[in-house]
């Protein structure tokens, strides 16, 4: 269903011509996405039927209310990688927000950055630094979007023990509503600047997302501010070596560790009492048993030829229970409590530093890659791409029974040959977030996008999983590889499971979005 | 059946009142919003008769307003705008859970601060409190209200120490917010290791965050976990005085930014005195001799190494400090540290500090970030003084929230109730500042009373989404209608 010519003309004169397109080869780009095939049986999602990149809140605006006005859906993307970023149904403008990439304000006393869509990680991590600030960086990676992060997605990341959860991560905030009105949430809205996104009254940041956002389904953001959390390294990082094999060095004030365990629950007591001792500057479980012979492998038929060999075995059973952890003082007093905290803990614990991790080159790519979460593209290398599963946000103690679970379905998979030997283990995250207030585990899977049976293999056990979430009880799944996994009827599935919320944010949608003229593919689809 | 016959089908007749005393108990609150009496007052017991009661309401088309803290009461949002029935919880005082190993707490609406600590402190734990709290204050009531806490670094988000919640919406359905919908019962999830300590969600949105702040407009919760944390195993305070606020506030900010101390706080001298003396007599002489301003800073270890953590913190502190040209110390002129510290620790003894100096008070308070302060301040004095009130009798309390992001600041005018001249002079300066301060930049996040229109005359948008909710939550317009833009 191609736009009409009226509407393009009208989009057009928004954007000036050389913001708007509906070439194909430009629009097969937007739908060729990560994950893709695991939806939609293809490497592409669904086309859009123009692509519009607005340059301003009121080019935003005038979008949105020209969509309502003509009836036309329309769908926001910023930096987003994975299918809950394209149009889920024929006939969607997609609004690409790449022009929209300026930080327009760090308060360095109060510690928030104000940013607009297209802003990355990365680039607000440097500048943030130079004021003793960073921010929380998503397992997603530093070329993905703040505000994204902050508005629309979900927002766990390995430094969620210090830096919080994106949920929880942004202050106020400009929206374009559904209907092209715009909210300015919080203390922005009565004129009094971006520190506080709740109020008056009660907090409309409870529409606008829960542990995961609205994926675009009720409107574009324009603006955000986003909490920054103290740096007490270096304003500037020193790398040395040549990506992706650099290095950081590692500060007097910091201190980077694997931790190994002997089982999840020694596990789980560790990080417990780590969030406990509030010692952590950045804390999860990065490195999987399966991923130790992939960083030594350059290829995949390496990476089996180590399996078969068994010379990893004994490596991968170290590392199955392993945690990273970077301690980060402000003073070196500091760090000599936390080192003395860290000890006792391993103590009590069981838990020790595998000797191959006590080299200090080594010490400081681990160092380089958690805080600068630049080391992503490393899990496409082995079978071209990977998918994950669980991943509630919930207690510690339940995130192990995500782990453990995972590993117990995937060696299915694996036997069935549909899905990377991985060892059955890649339990990612525990990020024992603010401190270990609540954690989180995905349990992360390696597939072939090329080969349709793996592919359906993937989407089978995200499938698989997601159900076994809404069955049991050990905490959601994240909602976009449900949503993927279980087609539109997803929060119809979980719903009756979950205090009917389906019922209410169905309410929310309708109320707010009359014309449903946001996509609402990855929010919640109108009728039952 | 008549109204009070169908109220007491749901809760039984000892639990239903309509008697004089008890509608004027209700009636009226310390603040200046207009009195009215309630038709009934209602106390349920459980979540069962809170959800006959909303339903009753929807079907009868009664107003509720629920309450859970007990008197004295404060900010009007307890007070009935159309008549109805308040809907008291305070027999609602069920800890049903305290779980250690995730530092959380399950508890009904009626528990106060004071009931909970002590239990709290069986296992180990502390909830962090408000600026000491009055007695009957309900510990939900405050989480509710977002009331800010002493202890800045714990509060990540500006909803903390609350998680999730049981809430029973203005259309009469039960619904659990948080990581507490579900999958599986309460039972269940605690089966398989969950605590309730995720607040967000269920998924896309929210939930709880549409009945804080909500002053009772959009349902009743029944119960709430809330986020305790480790008790201090040991624990000092100190005290930071100077001249001048701005000294202090640089000091304070590079304190949060190290995320150094655990308690921090900043009160003028007449705060500070009222906060330790008995009477009016006691907190004269305490305010001459206290310097105008002191920083609270305190510095607690917990069950890994503590007194070594109190000793690196008080050494990088005082570092700080010599920096920043200021002197933390463990008495100044009039109290002690220690006395400070005992203050801060306890809900606050009778009566209740605000109303010791002048037997009534009158608080206005608003979010700005704390480098804004002083200009807030000063155009506190200069409104005071316009009016006659004198600026020494004005309490000031600062309270740096979401770890230093956002500071509530506070000004306390003490009231004698009996003293009409007295009366209408503060309500003068109280109207006419409040609507100066938000003009200068006050965010009223928390609207009471008039601040409502004021809030929500600036931001419209924000008008119009919130009476969207409310019609999604509360159709009929039950819950405490004319609070904030309903």
């Amino acid at each position: 269903m191609a736009l009409t010519r009226n509407v393009y003309q009208i989009l057009e004169d928004i954007v000036g011509p050389e913001n708007i397109s509906e070439e194909p080869v430009i629009l097969d780009s937007y739908a060729f996405l990560w994950l893709a095939e695991t939806v939609t049986d293809s490497k592409f999602f669904t086309r859009p039927e123009a692509v519009v990149m607005p340059g301003s809140t009121e080019e935003v605006q005038a979008i949105v209310r020209a969509c309502n006005r003509y009836g036309v859906k329309y769908k926001a993307l910023s930096t987003g990688w994975g299918p809950w970023n394209a149009p889920g149904d024929e006939g969607v403008v997609q609004v690409d927000l790449r022009k929209m990439n300026r930080i327009l304000e760090i308060d360095e006393k109060n510690m928030y950055a104000v940013v607009e869509p297209y802003v990355i990680f990365s680039q607000l991590q440097v500048e943030a630094m130079k004021r003793g600030l960073t921010c929380h960086i998503i397992g997603a990676g530093a070329n993905t979007s703040p505000l994204a992060s902050c508005t629309s997605m979900s927002g766990m990341g390995l430094s969620g023990i210090s830096m919080s959860y994106n949920a929880r991560n942004p202050l106020a905030v400009e929206w374009i509503l559904p209907t092209g009105d715009i909210l300015r949430l919080g203390s922005l809205g009565c004129g009094a600047g971006w520190f506080c996104g709740d109020g008056p009254g009660l907090s409309l940041r409870g529409i606008m997302r829960g542990t995961h956002g609205a994926m675009g389904g009720l409107g574009i953001f324009t603006k955000c501010a986003v909490k920054l959390y103290p740096w007490p390294g270096p304003r500037q990082m020193h790398f040395e070596g040549v990506s992706p094999g650099h290095v950081a060095a590692i500060p007097q004030n910091f201190r980077c560790y694997v931790l190994s365990f002997p089982s999840w629950d020694s596990f789980a007591d560790a990080a417990y009492k780590i969030g406990e001792a509030e010692i952590g500057y950045v804390m999860g479980k990065q490195i999987a048993a399966g991923i130790v012979p992939l960083m030594a492998a350059r290829s995949p038929t390496e990476y089996a030829q180590i399996r078969e060999s068994g010379m990893a075995d004994e490596i991968m059973q170290e590392f199955r229970y392993a945690l990273q952890l970077i301690l980060g003082a402000h003073s070196l007093r500091e760090i000599e409590y936390q080192e003395r905290a860290l000890q006792e803990i391993l103590a009590e614990t069981g838990g020790w530093i595998p000797s191959p991790t006590q080299d200090p080159e080594r010490q400081k790519t681990t160092f380089r890659m958690m805080i600068k979460v630049d080391g992503n593209s490393a899990i496409f290398r082995l079978s071209g791409s990977f998918g994950t599963s669980f991943g509630a946000e919930t207690s510690c103690d339940a995130a192990m029974v995500h782990a453990r679970l995972g590993e117990e379905i995937k060696k299915k998979y694996i036997e069935k040959g549909v899905i990377a030997d991985d060892g059955a283990e890649w339990a990612w995250g525990a990020e024992m977030n603010e401190h270990g207030r609540f954690a989180h585990i995905e349990e992360l899977f390696m597939y072939d996008p090329a080969d349709p049976e793996s592919a359906k293999g993937a989407a089978e056990f995200i499938e698989e999983t997601s159900l076994l979430t809404a069955k049991q009880a050990p905490g959601l799944a994240i909602w976009e590889l449900a949503r993927g996994g279980l087609g539109p009827k997803a929060h119809d599935i979980y719903g009756p499971a979950c205090s009917n919320y389906h019922v209410w944010q169905r309410r929310i949608k309708k109320a707010f979005d009359p014309n449903f003229s946001a996509d609402a593919t990855f929010y919640i689809e109108p009728e039952e | 059946m008549s109204e009070k016959e169908e109220l007491i089908a749901i809760v039984g007749a000892e639990y239903v009142f309509d008697d004089p005393e008890n509608l004027e108990s209700y009636s009226r609150d310390m603040s200046f919003v207009r009195a009215m009496k309630p038709q009934y007052v209602v106390k349920p017991q459980n979540a069962e008769d809170v959800q006959g009661i909303v339903k009753w309401a929807n079907n009868s088309g009664m107003p509720l307003i629920p309450v859970s803290s007990g008197p004295p009461r404060f900010r009007g949002d307890t007070i009935p705008t159309l008549g109805g029935a308040v809907v008291d919880l305070s027999q609602m005082k069920r800890i049903i859970r305290i779980n250690r190993r995730n530092r959380v707490a399950m508890v009904e609406p009626g528990l106060t601060f004071g009931e909970l600590q002590p239990e709290l402190e069986k296992e180990g734990l502390r909830l962090p409190m408000p600026l000491a709290p009055r007695s009957s204050k309900s510990v939900i009531g405050s989480l509710l209200e977002r009331e800010p806490t002493i202890i800045p670094k714990y509060q990540w988000d500006i909803s903390d120490p609350l998680l999730c919640t049981e809430v029973v919406f203005g259309t009469g359905d039960l619904f659990r917010t948080g990581e507490a919908a579900g999958p599986g019962t309460i039972e269940d999830q605690w089966a398989s290791g969950q605590a309730q300590t995720n607040p967000m969600g269920p998924f896309q949105v929210d939930f709880f965050r549409l009945i804080q702040g909500a002053q009772g407009t959009m349902g009743i919760v029944t119960w709430a976990s809330v986020r305790c944390e480790l008790l201090p195993q040991a624990h000092k305070l100190l005290l930071v005085p100077s001249d001048r606020l701005e000294g202090l506030i640089d000091f304070a900010y590079r304190l949060l930014r190290a995320r150094l101390g655990d308690e921090l706080l900043l009160l003028n001298s007449f705060n500070l005195a009222a906060l330790l003396g008995e009477d009016a007599d006691q907190i004269r002489s305490l305010r001459e001799g206290l310097p105008p301003w002191i920083l609270i800073i305190g510095i607690a270890g917990y069950e890994r190494l503590p007194q070594e953590r109190i000793e690196y913190q008080e050494k990088d502190i005082m570092d700080i400090a010599q920096q920043f040209g200021v002197e933390p110390v463990s008495a100044v002129p009039g109290t002690s540290a220690r006395e400070v510290s005992k203050a801060l620790s306890k809900p606050s003894g009778e009566p209740y500090w605000k109303l010791r100096f002048k037997g009534g008070c009158h608080d206005i308070f608003f979010l700005t970030t704390l480098d804004r302060t002083p200009e807030f301040i000063g155009a506190m004095y200069q409104m005071a003084e316009a009016t006659g009130y004198p600026s020494t009798d004005i309490g000031i309390y600062l309270q740096p929230q979401m770890q230093g992001r956002a500071c509530h600041c506070e000004f306390n005018l003490a009231c004698d109730p009996n003293n009409p001249k007295e009366v209408d002079r503060v309500r003068t300066l109280f109207t006419s500042s409040s609507e100066n301060l938000i003009k200068l930049g006050a965010f009223y996040s928390r609207p009471y009373g008039p601040w409502a229109d004021m809030a929500y005359r600036r931001d419209a948008e924000s008008a119009i989404a919130s009476r969207k909710v409310k019609g999604i939550f509360d159709p009929n317009n039950v819950m405490n209608p004319g609070k904030l833009c309903f």
